[in-house]
């Protein structure tokens, strides 16, 4: 039986026994190439779920929407998993809340290319799940080749400057992302402001790099915000590079193992701190 | 009202009151800094305002002050980054003013009748300037009676006490103030006002509850009623009982607003702005809106 | 009068302006075009059929009303508490915007100038630019505007509608401005203008949706209450795109901010559908659920407006549609409300 049959026959008989009120999945759009969210809860629906190439949205966000209806079925690649994971560790879900479809994952496909998280990615199979549906992927992921790192910081702000010059704040990229759920952003803070509203690069910079920050130890790197973006902004270029350092000087992974608590949550001795003297 | 919609004028504040006891409540009595703006500011009662502090910001008000007074009274309460502002500014200290904007209350119509106001909290102020419009010497002739149902959480809490004080003995109109807590004998700020004692008395009620008690001969009166939400819904019953049809009644919305000139969009309620075809609606128009305020 | 210009004489008209600096056209960014300064008359794609075959869009990605409500804008400067005006409106030419962008631009116009006091900056604007549109030959799969009462080739709102024909355009003046930028150039022939109409049929047969925009007027009208809300926006994650993309949505924030210690007034691009948009001061927030703000957006478009202006303000550009982080489509929505009327009896 292939993935979605699966998938379908497993959401029908959660249903059924109503082990769960919904099944928070995927289904097609009106336009080819393009999924929408799907949280089916009646059992003659469950034939609109589909899980393919096209589903670039992070399932996680929208558990936070629909986590107060009752215990919730979720289907859950890689990304997906490990962002339940983080909102399990900052408590905003609990683990009987959920029944994790976890599925393998070959990359998400937009207008005919895979991104540079899909094809980088290391971790294309839930990290956990309460069963899988169908096989574990496995492909060897791209190694990504950065010159970021051998820019001078001059060099790095022209090219960040230059992505974020477009952003027109539509907040899309916030919007999409499973870990931003803070009830009111720091960009709508009022007393005090903090952060300009104007779309001129610095207001911008501040905006994407503060987001960036937030995300550290925290960003599974699943790339929604960046397929969310209207203008085509590199969100993930901000993204990647504090999973980076993250990764470099704490040796965790966002998510990657639910008994690790969020890399900037915990101090161990052990942390560098060479800037401390 | 020409030049440019968006620029205010600069205003002097020459008067600051503290209303309530609770002290996040002050009026501020303004003064045109420019020679002849006063008089070409024509507005009437129910009309709104923005006060405007430079590279603070701006918040709509509704005019506490009659046409025809001098100064224009505002009362603000500090609830935000610009009222905060407004709240630490002294006496002499100059601010801006944008508009008026809005519909007034509807004169015409009231032109002959009873004027019945209903009102609780802070949202009293716009009727504060009906009151004082009406009883001006040259206009009570071309009104009725002028009955007034004023309330507050506290008597503490009420605005203008002064002028209450004054509009208790004025025989021109017929004042009830209630609270929804009166406390004993004494009360603060309010001294000489207590618990059931004829005409002083504030009495201890909600709004609505002691609108039952006003004897008024629905088809010869206006309704002007203002108060928060809640208030609104529990007076509408009642001015119903009374005899009140919806064309007879008229709230005054309040609503998120930035240009106060129907461009922004933030005020809308269905197709209509509150900014520009409120905030006085009459409630038959309301019904027709959909309920999205 | 329809005149023909040739390709050569266009690059000649559009150089005239790129040397004053003043020109703006769709330049190919990845995956889509954006407006920018034209710098050299080389970098425009006079041919928009050619640039949709180079990858860019039927479309720019932000619609033409940035030209008169940029993204943010100063309304004035503090001296004191004294406005003081702030701000010279450059006159700018605007090439290759479509048919639909051109009926916002009109749209946006009524509504920002000719209704109630009007917005100065805006009026400024649209006087000083010039709107040279391009018909569409091609309609892309998300584009809808005949159902909405426009034309892949219609004119409204735009200075110039010019529509490519072999070896050219043929040009229509809609406006004085319109009139001056044709001067000089020759007739259309009866073959050119044929082989345009031929074109603008082709066209129009792509785009096959239909609206009853009347029903739907009256749908509407009864459909506040409906449980289609809801269940349209489960997916919706309340970002902006879809209003900041659009090119009638017209809600701004007006807000103060102090800039190398100038204090200035500002406005920025708002959307109904963030949930502090409609938050009163009190704390009392009339469309805290999602639901109640996309059915605002829907209401607008299609009835609201036509309340307010007597038009419908979705022009069919399909933007919406394209971009939405969640795949909403906007006439799948407008389908779901007509069926329920009609499954209502009404």
């Amino acid at each position: 039986m292939d993935k979605v049959a699966r998938l379908r026959q497993r959401a029908k008989e959660l249903l059924e026994k109503q082990e769960v009120v919904g099944v928070l999945g995927y289904r097609a759009s009106s336009r080819p190439g393009i999924s929408q969210v799907a949280f089916i809860t009646k059992t003659e629906e469950v034939d609109r779920l589909i899980f393919d190439a096209t589903c670039s949205q992070n399932l996680a966000n929208y558990l936070l929407k629909v986590k107060d209806k009752g215990k919730v079925a979720v289907v859950a690649r890689g990304c997906d998993s490990r962002s339940i994971v983080v909102l399990l560790q900052e408590k905003q879900i609990e683990r009987g809340q959920v029944y994790i479809l976890g599925v393998g994952c070959e990359g998400v496909i937009v207008q005919g290319e895979k991104s540079v998280s899909c094809r980088s990615c290391q971790y294309p199979n839930p990290v956990i799940y309460d069963e899988m549906l169908g096989e574990e992927v496995h492909f060897e992921p791209e190694k990504v080749e950065d010159e970021f790192d051998r820019l001078t910081p001059d060099e790095r702000w022209q090219i960040l400057s230059a992505e974020v010059a477009r952003c027109i704040r539509c907040y899309a990229c916030r919007q999409v992302c499973p870990n931003c759920y803070c009830p009111v952003c720091f960009v709508d803070a009022s007393m005090p402001a903090l952060v300009g509203k104007t779309h001129n690069v610095s207001d911008n910079m501040v905006f994407h790099i503060m987001r960036a920050l937030h995300m550290a130890g925290r960003c599974v790197e699943c790339g929604a915000c960046h397929r969310a973006c209207p203008m085509g902004i590199d969100l993930m270029r901000f993204n990647r590079q504090v999973a980076k350092i993250v990764r470099e000087r704490f040796g965790l992974v966002a998510g990657a193992k639910p008994d690790e608590m969020p890399a900037l949550t915990v101090f161990k001795p052990e942390d560098p701190q060479e800037f401390i003297r | 009202m020409g030049g440019n919609p968006y620029q205010p004028l600069p205003v002097r504040i020459e008067r600051v009151t503290v209303e309530n006891e609770a002290r996040d409540l002050k009026s501020f009595d303004l003064r045109f800094v420019n020679q002849g703006e006063r008089e070409r500011w024509q507005f009437l009662p129910g009309q709104f305002a923005f006060l405007s502090i430079a590279g603070v910001g701006e918040a709509p008000f509704g005019i506490a002050s009659a046409p025809d007074e001098e100064l224009l009274k505002f009362t603000v309460k500090r609830v935000g980054a610009f009222t905060t502002a407004l709240h630490e500014m002294e006496e002499g200290a100059i601010i801006g003013l944008r508009g008026p904007f809005g519909s007034a209350y509807p004169w015409t119509l009231m032109q002959g009748r009873d004027v019945l106001i209903v009102s609780g909290g802070f949202s009293f102020t716009t009727l504060r300037a009906v009151i004082v419009h009406i009883l001006k010497k040259e206009n009570r002739p071309n009104y009725g009676r002028l009955v007034v149902v004023y309330g507050a959480r506290t008597p503490g809490e009420l605005l203008y006490k002064e002028e209450l004080r004054a509009w208790k003995t004025n025989p021109e109109l017929e004042l009830v103030l209630c609270a929804d807590r009166v406390c004993g004998g004494e009360l603060f700020g309010f001294e000489g006002a207590n618990q059931g004692e004829g005409k002083d008395a504030v009495q201890e009620g909600l709004v609505p509850e002691i609108l039952k008690g006003v004897k008024i001969e629905a088809d010869k009166a206006v309704a002007l009623v203002c108060g928060p939400p809640i208030m609104l819904r529990f007076t509408h019953p009642v001015l119903k009982e009374m005899g009140f049809k919806p064309e007879q009644v008229f709230l005054s919305l309040e609503n998120r607003m930035k240009c106060g000139i129907g461009k922004c969009g933030h005020c809308n309620i269905g197709p209509k702005y509150v900014c520009k075809d409120g905030p006085v609606f009459c409630y038959e128009e309301l019904l027709r809106l959909p309920e999205d305020y | 009068m329809k005149v023909f210009l040739k390709n050569e004489d266009l690059k000649k008209l559009l150089a005239r302006f790129v040397q004053e600096g003043r020109l703006f056209a769709p330049v190919r960014r990845c995956g889509y075009s954006g407006w920018d300064r034209v710098s050299s008359v080389d970098e425009v794609v006079l041919s928009r059929e050619q640039a949709i075959l180079q990858g860019e869009e039927v479309n720019t990605r932000e619609p033409a009303k940035i030209f008169v409500f940029p993204r943010s804008e100063t309304l004035f400067e503090f001296e004191g508490e004294e406005a003081v005006e702030t701000g010279e409106i450059p006159e700018l030419v605007v090439f290759g915007l479509r048919p639909c962008d051109g009926r916002a631009m009109a749209f946006l116009e009524r509504f920002f100038v000719g209704n109630g006091p009007e917005d100065p900056r805006v009026r400024q604007r649209r006087e000083k630019v010039t709107l040279i549109g391009v018909a569409c030959n091609s309609p892309a799969d998300s584009c809808f505007c005949t159902a909405v009462g426009g034309g892949p080739h219609e004119n409204k709102g735009l200075d110039v509608l010019l529509r490519e024909v072999a070896g050219g355009f043929l040009g229509e003046a809609v406006t004085s401005k319109g009139e001056e930028l044709l001067t000089g150039f020759p007739e259309a022939t009866a073959q050119q203008d044929a082989e345009a109409e031929k074109l603008k049929a082709n066209a129009e047969a792509t785009l096959a949706l239909k609206i009853d925009l009347n029903r739907l007027k009256a749908a509407l009208d009864n459909g506040f209450a409906s449980p289609i809300w809801e269940r349209l926006t489960l997916e919706c994650v309340n970002c902006g795109a879809c209003t900041f993309l659009c090119p009638t949505c017209h809600c701004f924030d007006v807000f103060d901010e102090t800039v190398r210690g100038r204090k200035r007034r500002s406005r920025i691009w708002d959307s109904c559908q963030f949930t502090l948009y409609s938050q009163h001061a009190s704390g009392h927030n009339p469309r805290l659920n999602p639901a109640a703000r996309y059915r605002n957006r829907v209401m607008d478009k299609f009835k609201y407006t036509v309340d307010m202006l007597g038009e419908v303000s979705c022009v069919g550009c399909g933007r919406c549609v394209r971009v939405c982080p969640a795949g909403i489509d906007i006439r799948v929505a407008v389908a779901e409300i007509l069926k329920e009327a009609a499954q209502d009896g009404r």
